[in-house]
């Protein structure tokens, strides 16, 4: 087993609206390891966006990371970091919380990158794709070159008024150069584009869903990152094309030794890719272990409702076991004190309503979940009678 | 076929472009887009057919059609044994109260500005319902009582009457949809993709709502979806669209047990299980995208992408290499083998033949072709590198497939049949095999 | 038809930025002239000769002098004329009372600008919708004259056609005058008709092309399509679904287009077709010769111009911001 790359304790990020504090992430633990795939699974509104999002500091108002540190294992920043800010630095890890906004900054690219689940909206409709991939490139180049100004290298030439002119009264002077062309290209082969030299010189729009998501995937390799953050990246594909995205994936994780954080709604996606898998509802990772631990030795019944809720392709099955009720809102003044899911669960105990921590779990040492069930077994003379959280469902029907 | 409910004749559904006041002036010809291109199928009394396929291939647009909801350019709809294209008002009328639709979107489906009592109570406004009064309340508070009853059929309070559809989550909206197709007491239910918006554990919820309510009512489906762990857990038969038109029907068993066809096999090897095996299943995944409808393939519309076009007689050529063959040829017959960027690219020296470099950067895979086939893919490259197309085309000519002549169809009459030369044809598809010049290779039909 | 959202979105952007309310607070100021006018005036608007007897020349605002000369004797003498206290504004080179006519001119315009724009609305939005619902050969029909509408400038085509229909003035008595509570004051409102008119008529092209818009996308949404599957009338649809759903961007655009039509108006007034002289346009063309001595007969009518565009382009923004369906503010961020 290889050493962690990125440890998440106690992240909460919330959104200050006007009706309240949503907690979108409620104060999640969990750490990845060098190499591995690690998804988080969850259904809307589980806040598995958003951890992506805060991983990647693109957090934006009204939301904001109010606590909890972000480890990330790189001896080089932790060496350049040390003096300047002790705080941050343990070891190898740095806690990216801890440092300037300008530092988080630089990670984007060579450290942290990410894809979205909509590759049409991720690109400009009026550049070619190749050009956009090789600017990526060029911002990561120009960034390593000098890895404490990438704001400045790139101001200097893209963002000046006369830079801008030349650019757009020359389209041939842009911005990159011949060499992050010819790596865009390589890229581009590597995500399975067909012809890369000549898709390079077509538009967003000449390309289908399919292509387009791995032009992204292109894009997101350019600073040859560390953890790549994938959210929800097939969501929008046929099976088809979804399937050949994934076998990317998988390549990319073989043979570079990528790490992936896989955010999905998608059990068989999980299923296919994954070595450990969280859980996440409420803003909470309910439950978390390899995939084993969560696909055959599940305890929190959330995990069993989400695995009873699909209709398995291999053997026809009569009535599906679906969760009965709603995903809760996430806003603290509606939340209860227990446990999130005792309002939905089939076996709430009376001690439900007070918050389970997270206890170890059988299978691996990795496995834990936040439910009682993981200490002892279902007691029904201890079962919350049927009743018990109806005028509180009501209440969130009114939201 | 006496216990079909719907039978579907020849359905032909084309969208035009460049059909505006404008092109006409101009004389531009319109282009036809086959959305949905000579189907042919029938759902039994109380059955659930599926129909599955990848976005765009037209399987929603079937779905309107055979409501009318969209006017179908050719082809019949038989409902209960009579044509819905040649209804007049009152029959049409009639069929309506029969048919329903389920949408996908629980959120544009139901009228914003409508309370979901409102909503409900549509159907029973334009249909007078009920037609007979002979109870002692009026119609409005039977109405009423109507909408009430179908609210909390499909698992929401009658109490909400009021409320409207912005306050309920999406899986409640979809409940309300549901609701409101049932309002006439319909025979026959199209459900749109009813669970692709929604989330897996209310999608599991709707599914067996859907479930109880065909049981309890006695209805017939026709389910949309794209999502083959639905189609299979609740479709008594499935039939697969590809491009417009459908490629395999069967019963359910058959099809995810014993698939013909190589897009179904594809189709069902692309989905992942939800299994602890499942990083150890080997998919072969399909290659390349689904082709545009204004200009799909000759013959076998799947034939781009399919992973076992057959091969013409005693070319003796690997099936991975034939198909490179085929896009290499597709390029140049499109004339799509741009030079420029290539030569800039490579940066290669004199020495080197450009054909060749041309060929390792247009073929993805690190296959190489054997003889005679590698000399003839160099020649013909040479030939279009010298813009001499015609020679290029020529001397690729012989790979021909029998795919690309003849359009496969689905054999009439069978239980479960399948639109590919690979399966037994009916007897027009042979006879045209047998006329057409190019002969499939030995061991092949 | 205005839900508890659209309630609190316009609440929440109207208690979040200070531009919604200087629309409003100017807004109302201008509907409270335009509606008391004759409570509110110090003379009769109409009325003329009130001029500094000294000189013969007209007031000017109150706290104001000038200097101008007479010709007293065959000679030419300096006086200075000094304000009057009841004509707070002045008066303008008739004599007439600047202020009166300010608030008059106020009425004129408030009342052309909403008639002309919802007389526009009646015609462009059913055709729009109608266009924009069916689709095809109706749509291009409906959609090329319109097109040929917009293809004149506004102005042009607004002298055109009065050039054809006269200036036609409609006489409306004031209710305020005959219930006894002003007296003195003119007993008529002149409302320039074919201002009006003409104003609908080159604006009504732009509610055509928003309402198609709308309906050609709702033509589309699902709960359209539902309601087509169990069988309700195209009519019963457009007036159900299709309508009511297409208010919202009308509804903004009807206020922008009031801004269009007080300015179309003032310009009509001030080339002198607009067949009253009791409007804004018309006092600034009074003016405009004695400008740079008696500054205030054009100034005051110009800035009431300026206040009410401006309050009407506030509001629209302020109903755009708060209309939008896809904007619930409260949820904003969420």
């Amino acid at each position: 087993m290889s050493e962690p790359i990125l440890k998440i304790s106690d992240l909460s990020t919330s959104f200050f609206t006007n009706e309240g504090q949503i907690n979108a992430v409620d104060s999640i633990s969990l750490s990845i390891d060098q190499g591995e795939v690690f998804g988080i699974v969850g259904e809307s509104g589980s806040g598995k966006s958003v951890t992506a999002l805060s991983l990647m500091d693109l957090v934006e108002s009204p939301g904001e990371i109010t606590s909890g540190s972000i480890s990330y294992r790189n001896a080089e920043l932790a060496d350049t970091l040390r003096e300047e800010y002790p705080d941050a630095v343990d070891g190898a890890f740095v806690d990216i919380l801890s440092v300037p906004e300008s530092v988080r900054r630089s990670l984007r690219g060579p450290s942290f990158s990410m894809i979205f689940q909509d590759p049409e909206s991720s690109f400009n409709p009026s550049v070619t794709v190749g050009e956009q991939v090789a600017e990526a490139v060029e911002v990561q180049r120009r960034a390593r070159s000098n890895p404490r100004s990438t704001h400045a290298k790139t101001r200097g030439v893209e963002y000046s008024l006369s830079g801008y002119l030349t650019s757009a009264v020359l389209p041939s002077k842009r911005f990159v150069t011949t060499e992050s062309k010819e790596r865009a290209i390589e890229l581009l082969e590597m995500v399975g584009i067909p012809d890369p030299i000549k898709r390079a010189n077509e538009y967003p729009h000449q390309y289908s869903g399919g292509m387009l998501q791995r032009a992204m995937i292109a894009q997101a390799l350019a600073g040859e990152p560390d953890i790549l953050i994938a959210d929800e990246p097939t969501t929008a594909l046929d099976v088809t094309i979804q399937a050949q995205v994934l076998d990317i994936l998988s390549e990319l994780q073989e043979d570079v030794g990528m790490t992936i954080l896989l955010i999905t709604h998608n059990l068989g996606v999980v299923a296919r890719m994954c070595d450990r898998v969280g859980v996440m509802y409420a803003g909470e990772i309910v439950e978390q272990g390899t995939l084993e631990d969560i696909f055959e030795h599940n305890i929190h019944p959330y995990t069993a409702g989400l695995m009873g809720s699909i209709p398995a392709l291999d053997n026809v099955g009569g009535r599906l076991h679906p969760i009965e009720g709603n995903v809760p809102s996430l806003l603290d003044s509606e939340m209860r004190d227990g446990c999130y899911f005792a309002d939905r669960c089939p076996k709430a105990m009376e001690e439900c309503l007070t918050k389970p921590q997270a206890f170890d779990g059988p299978g691996s040492e990795d496995h834990a979940a936040m439910c009682y069930l993981a200490t002892h077994e279902y007691e029904e003379e201890q079962a919350l009678p049927d009743t018990y959280f109806d005028s509180s469902t009501e209440v969130m029907t009114d939201d | 076929m006496t216990n079909s409910l719907v039978e579907v004749r020849n359905l032909q559904k084309y969208f035009y472009e460049q059909d505006s006041l404008v092109d006409r002036l101009l004389r531009t010809d319109p282009v036809a887009v086959k959305a949905v291109d000579g189907l042919e199928f029938e759902i039994e009394q109380g059955e659930t057919l599926g129909l599955v396929g990848e976005s765009g291939c037209g399987k929603s647009t079937t779905g309107e059609t055979v409501l009318r909801l969209q006017e179908a350019t050719e082809g019949e709809v038989y409902f209960d044994g009579s044509n819905i294209y040649d209804m007049n008002r009152t029959e049409l009328k009639e069929f309506r109260r029969r048919a329903a639709i389920v949408f996908q979107d629980p959120f544009s489906s139901l009228d914003p500005r409508m309370t979901i009592g409102e909503t409900v109570k549509q159907p029973l406004d334009v249909h007078d319902w009920p037609q007979d009064n002979n109870h002692d309340t009026s119609k409005d508070e039977q109405k009423t009582e109507r909408v009430k009853d179908l609210l909390n059929r499909v698992g929401l309070s009658g109490d909400q009457f009021d409320r409207y559809p912005h306050e309920f989550s999406g899986g409640q909206r979809q409940r309300i949809g549901i609701a409101r197709a049932l309002a006439l007491d319909p025979d026959f239910v199209v459900l749109d993709e009813p669970t692709s918006a929604l989330d897996v554990s209310v999608q599991a919820q709707i599914l067996n709502l859907l479930d109880d309510l065909q049981s309890e009512f006695g209805l017939t489906y026709l389910l949309i979806s794209h999502d083959l762990s639905v189609i299979r857990h609740i479709c008594d038969r499935v039939a697969v669209m590809y491009l417009g038109e459908i490629v395999e029907v069967a019963s359910s068993q058959d099809i995810f047990s014993d698939p013909q066809h190589p897009y179904t096999k594809a189709l069902l090897e692309s989905v992942p299980r939800v299994t602890i095996t499942e990083r150890e299943r080997d998919i072969k995944t399909l290659s390349g995208d689904v082709p545009s409808p204004r200009n799909p393939p000759s013959g076998c519309r799947f034939r781009t992408r399919c992973p076992s076009v057959i091969p013409p007689a005693n070319s003796n050529i690997e099936q991975e290499a034939y198909r490179e063959l085929l896009s290499i040829r597709n390029r140049i017959r499109s004339r799509d083998i741009d030079l420029s960027d290539t030569q800039e690219f490579l940066e290669m020296d004199e020495t080197e033949d450009l054909a060749d470099r041309v060929i390792e950067t247009m073929v993805t895979t690190e296959l190489t072709f054997s003889e005679p086939h590698r000399s003839r893919v160099r020649e013909a490259i040479a030939a279009a590198l010298e813009d001499d197309w015609e020679e290029a085309e020529s001397l690729l000519s012989e790979y021909e497939s029998i795919c690309e002549h003849v359009s496969p169809a689905l054999q009439e009459g069978r239980d479960h049949c399948a639109a590919c030369h690979l399966v037994e044809q009916p007897p027009a598809v042979v006879d045209a095999v047998a006329d057409s010049p190019v002969s499939p290779q030995d061991g092949y039909e | 038809m205005i839900s508890d959202r659209v309630k609190s979105n316009l609440k929440q952007s109207l208690s979040e930025s200070i531009l919604p309310k200087i629309g409003l607070v100017l807004f109302i100021v201008i509907i409270f002239m335009a509606l008391f006018a004759p409570v509110l005036a110090t003379h009769d608007p109409t009325s003329t000769g009130y001029f500094d007897p000294e000189s013969g020349s007209a007031y000017p605002p109150l706290g104001h002098s000038y200097d101008t000369e007479i010709a007293v004797d065959g000679e030419f003498t300096a006086v200075t004329v000094e304000a009057n206290s009841t004509h707070l504004l002045g008066t303008n080179t008739v004599g007439q009372d600047v202020y009166s006519r300010l608030l008059y001119g106020a009425r004129v315009s408030v009342i052309v600008g909403i008639s002309a724009t919802l007389l526009a609305m009646l015609i462009g939005v059913p055709i729009g919708l109608l266009a924009g619902y069916y689709g095809g050969r109706v749509d291009d029909g409906l959609m090329r004259v319109a097109d040929t509408m917009l293809a004149f400038p506004a102005l042009v085509l607004a002298l055109a056609l009065i050039g054809v229909f006269g200036e036609r003035p409609i006489e409306i008595p004031d209710p305020i005058v005959m219930a006894g509570f002003a007296d003195g004051m003119p007993e008529t409102i002149p409302i320039p008709g074919t201002v009006t008119i003409v104003g609908a008529l080159v604006i009504w092209v732009w509610f055509a092309r928003v309402a198609r818009g709308e309906a050609m996308s709702l033509r589309n949404a699902e709960y359209v399509k539902a309601a087509k599957s169990f069988g309700t009338s195209n009519t019963r649809i457009l007036l159900k679904h299709v309508l009511p759903n297409s208010m919202t961007p009308i509804i903004v655009l009807a206020t922008i287009q009031v801004a269009v039509i007080i300015l179309l108006e003032a310009s009509l007034a001030y080339l002198g077709f607009s067949g009253t002289t009791l409007s804004w346009g018309y006092e600034i063309e009074r003016g405009q010769d004695y400008l740079r001595r008696r500054p205030w007969v054009s100034i005051f009518p110009g800035i009431g111009i300026m206040l009410a565009v401006i309050s009407v382009n506030l509001l629209g923004d302020w109903f755009r911001d708060a209309l939008d369906p896809n904007i619930d503010q409260s949820k904003r961020g969420a």
